[in-house]
């Protein structure tokens, strides 16, 4: 796959799991009581202190690797090395090279059939005499 | 009859645009002869009893600018990218001429640490999260301009080189028609060369034989290449003799040559 699209879904991937890390901890979050005084009750809201640590820590490690692929292939990016102009330029020459070799094969196609014609008529003369002999 | 409200209830299809009814026979010539004399009298009592006016029967002219609208959504007549400015989206990176992985390093690590101040936000002051979370777009947003300004120059390089391609196959077949042609004909004359020889041997056949090698002698003079080598074949092929030899050669020529027509074709 060429290299732009693949910058361009390197970029919104990094985009999803910036949004995703973010999601999945407000998410999974233990409760935390507002006031020293009230306590709280429910235990089976989010997931336990540690392994919310673990998950962050795992985001945390997601989000740099990804940083460091995008880093590389924008490394891998191909310059721009012709203006448009000489683009065009050179296309234009490619399209008239193109028409001279197109007319070329068609009279290479033109000569070949009739030599082909020639030759089957030869090959049917010889197939005829050969069965007036045998 | 013009009825631009007309029922369309249960219809499979949608109805076409009312305005197919204004094309009838008469109306036609009055078109046609408007264009010719614009300014003729007669003319102008029948353009009036008309509903619309009588050039509205060209078809329209193509759009040149602009924006058109296809399938629901807005096309741009003249496909080119919009600039960040145009899109209403600061441009974080210098304008004119920059080094495009230079300026994409820095709007990645620049995302990072606005992704930083965002998560610092949200756990100090979480009702302020908007500022950074517009700041990460519109570096996301330059990003992607970034790499869509690639977009056309590669276009560009892949049409260059489909038509590479296109160029060397094209010059290759020539290249091996001629080859495969020039072989048949080494080959024709090759077998042309091999008859001459058995030619002058079974002279004294029967008179059959004798009257088509009268037939074909006034062809031989012929300067053009392939009927001489066409009649030369035949000599060959009526000069056979009874002999099992050359009827096995004269096999071993044909399939040849059969194979050959078979790469010419």
């Amino acid at each position: 796959m060429d290299r732009l699209t693949q910058l361009q879904d390197a970029i919104d991937k990094m985009a999803l799991l910036f949004v995703s890390s973010l999601d999945h901890l407000t998410k999974n979050a233990p409760l935390v009581p507002l006031h020293p005084n009230v306590p709280v009750v429910s235990t089976d809201h989010g997931m336990p202190h540690d392994q919310v640590q673990n998950s962050a820590q795992e985001l945390a490690l997601d989000i740099s690797r990804q940083a460091k692929e995008l880093e590389a292939l924008i490394d891998n990016l191909p310059g721009i090395s012709q203006t448009p102009e000489a683009q065009i330029h050179d296309l234009e020459n490619l399209a008239q090279q193109n028409a001279d070799a197109t007319v070329e094969y068609e009279l290479a196609v033109k000569e070949a059939k009739e030599l082909l014609q020639d030759v089957t008529y030869a090959l049917r003369r010889i197939a005829e005499d050969q069965s007036i002999r045998s | 009859m013009e009825d631009p409200n007309a029922q369309q209830q249960g219809a499979a299809f949608p109805a076409p645009p009312y305005y197919f009814q204004r094309y009838t026979q008469p109306n036609l010539a009055l078109l046609e002869k408007t264009k010719s004399d614009p300014t003729n009298p007669d003319l102008t009592t029948a353009l009036d009893a008309l509903p619309f006016p009588v050039l509205a029967l060209e078809p329209p002219p193509p759009i040149k600018r602009g924006i058109c609208w296809m399938f629901g959504r807005p096309w741009p007549v003249q496909d080119t990218l919009a600039t960040l400015s145009e899109q209403g989206i600061e441009q974080l990176y210098p304008k004119g001429d920059i080094d495009r992985v230079k300026e994409l390093k820095k709007l990645n690590h620049s995302a990072i640490f606005n992704f930083l101040d965002l998560v610092h936000v949200l756990s100090t002051s979480p009702g302020e999260f908007a500022t950074k979370v517009d700041h990460i777009r519109v570096i996301f947003i330059n990003m992607h301009h970034i790499l869509n300004e690639y977009r056309p120059h590669q276009a560009r390089e892949t049409l260059r080189l489909m038509m590479n391609d296109q160029l060397d196959r094209k010059r290759k077949e020539t290249a091996a028609l001629r080859k495969t042609c020039a072989d048949l004909r080494k080959q024709l004359a090759g077998l042309r060369a091999l008859e001459q020889d058995r030619l002058v041997v079974p002279a004294g056949a029967t008179a059959s034989e004798n009257n088509q090698d009268v037939d074909m002698a006034p062809a031989t003079p012929e300067a053009a290449s392939t009927s001489a080598t066409v009649t030369e074949a035949g000599e060959n092929g009526t000069a056979i003799g009874g002999s099992t030899s050359v009827t096995k050669k004269n096999a071993e020529a044909m399939s040849r040559m059969m194979q050959l027509c078979d790469t010419i074709e």
